[in-house]
C-alpha cells in the first residue's frame, strides 16, 4: 500500500495544476496517469490560445504543458505513469494498475479526480472500418506521434476541434476533403473556420455520412444532406473519395470514478451530459474528493487549468497546508478569471451552466 | 452573401463591411492594408495594421 497525502488522477493540465497549487502549498502530492508521459492532451495542442495575457494567450499548448511539468518536476511532485486507476473505495482508497503488471493500493487523504474526457462517436454502416477515428485520435498521431492517418480525410463535426484539427492535417500533408457539419450552422470560432475555408475546404451544413465504403479500410464515404428535423433527405447523397474519416462529433466527461465513489449527479447538457456536483472550491458531495477540467464539464484547457488551482487550493487548504481566510481569497480570485474566460458569445452558455451547478452544490454539499 | 461565416466558413465581403473595426474610406486611401480575419457574430472583429516603417502590428480595437 501506497500512502500519500493527496492523490490526483490524471496529469493533464487540470491535473498538474492542482498538483503545482498543492506541492507549493506543502503538501504531499501523487500524480497518476495511465499515460507514459503527463501532459494530457496539451502535447498535442500546437495551436495558440486564446484569451488573455493571465491565461497563457498566444502560447501553444504544447509550451504550456512543457511549463507545468517543469514546475512540477522542481516542486519534486511524485508522479505514478502508466498507472490505471481501476477502482476507488471508502472515498480514499484507489486500485490502480501499473503498467498492465501489478496493482496497488493507494490510500489518500484527498483525492482529486482530473480524468478528462473521451471522444464521441458517430455510428453509420461502415464506422467499424480501420480509418474512422476520432479527430482527437488523429491530432494525436501527427502532432505526437508524427504518423499521418490517411491522404484525404473527411471531418465530421465543424466545431473547434473539427476545424483545428482540419487545418492541422493540411499542415502535416493530408488533404481534407470536406468538413461536415449536421446543424444548419458552423460551430467553431470564426477565426479557425476562415483559415479552413480559405484554403480551398468545402463546409456542408446540414449534412452527416450516410455510410462508409471499403474492403479492408476505408475507400469511400456517401454523404447526405439533413432537413430540419435532421432526417436524411433521400436524392441528396454524394459520394466521396476519401480513406480516413475524423469524428469530432464531441467529447463525453470521464465520470467512472466519481459514480464508483458515489458522487451524486446532476445532467448539464450543454457541459457534457452528467457530472458530479461541486460547489465552488471543486468539492464533491463525497467527503475527500475533488474535481477539476473536463470530468467537471466540457471546457478549454484554460479553464481546466484554472478548475485545477482551484481543487490544488482547496486540497491543501483541508490538509491543513492553507489557511481558511488565504483559501478564499484566491479561490474567489481564479473565480473572477474563471468568468473572464466564459464570457462572451461563447462562454456565456457554459458561464449560465456553471452557476447552474454551483448553485446545485450550494444546496446539496 | 448573408451570414456566409456560418455556412461557409470564411466571412464574406459584406460581412466584413458590416463590422464596426473595418478600415474607414479614408484609411483605405492612405495605402494598402493587411486584415487578418477574426471576425464573430455580435463581437466584431479585430484588425491589424501592419505598419511598414515600424515594422510592428498594431492592435486596432
Amino acid at each position: 500500500m501506497i500512502q500519500t497525502e493527496l492523490a490526483i488522477v490524471g496529469a493533464g493540465p487540470a491535473g498538474l495544476s492542482a498538483a503545482i497549487e498543492a506541492g507549493r502549498a506543502g503538501a504531499e502530492v501523487l500524480l497518476i496517469d495511465e499515460n507514459a508521459r503527463p501532459g494530457g492532451q496539451l502535447f498535442k495542442q500546437i495551436h495558440k490560445f486564446f484569451g488573455s495575457r493571465a491565461h497563457k494567450a498566444g502560447t501553444r499548448g504544447v509550451n504550456i504543458g512543457r511549463e507545468l511539468l517543469k514546475e512540477s518536476e522542481e516542486l519534486g511532485i511524485h508522479t505514478c505513469l502508466k498507472g490505471e486507476v481501476c477502482g476507488i473505495e471508502e472515498g480514499q482508497n484507489l486500485w490502480v494498475v501499473i503498467d498492465r503488471k501489478r496493482s496497488e493500493i493507494v490510500k489518500a487523504r484527498k483525492i482529486i479526480l482530473a480524468t478528462g474526457a473521451t471522444e464521441n462517436a458517430t455510428a453509420f454502416p461502415g464506422w467499424d472500418l480501420p480509418g474512422v477515428m476520432g479527430a482527437g485520435a488523429a491530432q494525436t498521431m501527427i502532432n505526437v506521434n508524427r504518423v499521418l492517418p490517411g491522404r484525404k480525410v473527411l471531418m465530421l463535426g465543424s466545431g473547434n476541434v473539427g476545424v483545428i484539427v482540419a487545418y492541422q492535417l493540411m499542415q502535416a500533408g493530408a488533404q481534407v476533403v470536406a468538413v461536415l457539419e449536421a446543424a444548419p450552422r458552423l460551430g467553431g470560432y470564426g477565426v479557425h473556420t476562415a483559415k479552413v475555408s480559405r484554403a480551398g475546404v468545402p463546409f456542408h451544413v446540414s449534412h452527416t455520412i450516410k455510410q462508409a465504403f471499403g474492403y479492408d479500410h476505408v475507400e469511400a464515404v456517401e454523404i447526405v444532406e439533413l432537413d430540419s428535423s435532421f432526417n436524411q433527405i433521400p436524392g441528396t447523397e454524394k459520394i466521396l473519395d476519401v480513406d480516413t474519416v475524423c469524428l469530432a462529433t464531441g467529447l463525453t466527461p470521464l465520470t467512472e470514478l466519481a459514480w464508483l465513489a458515489g458522487c451524486e449527479f446532476k445532467f448539464i447538457p450543454a457541459l457534457g451530459g452528467h457530472l458530479p456536483i461541486h460547489d465552488d472550491r471543486m468539492h464533491t458531495t463525497r467527503d475527500n474528493i475533488f474535481i477539476a477540467g473536463d470530468i467537471s464539464g466540457i471546457e478549454e484547457a484554460s479553464t481546466a487549468m484554472e478548475e485545477g488551482r482551484l481543487a490544488g487550493i482547496n486540497a491543501a487548504c483541508e490538509l491543513g497546508y492553507i489557511s481558511d481566510e488565504e483559501a478564499k481569497l484566491r479561490t474567489k480570485e481564479i473565480w473572477d478569471s474563471l468568468n473572464s474566460l466564459r464570457s462572451g458569445y461563447f462562454g456565456l452558455k457554459r458561464r449560465n451552466s456553471k452557476d447552474l451547478m454551483l448553485q446545485t452544490g450550494k444546496e446539496v454539499i | 452573401m448573408e451570414n456566409s461565416l456560418k455556412i461557409t466558413g470564411a466571412p464574406s465581403l459584406e460581412e466584413l463591411h458590416r463590422s464596426p473595426a473595418y478600415p474607414p474610406e479614408d484609411r483605405l486611401k492612405k495605402g494598402p492594408i493587411a486584415i487578418i480575419e477574426c471576425i464573430e457574430e455580435n463581437i466584431g472583429f479585430l484588425l491589424y495594421e501592419y505598419k511598414k516603417n515600424q515594422q510592428n502590428v498594431q492592435l486596432i480595437p
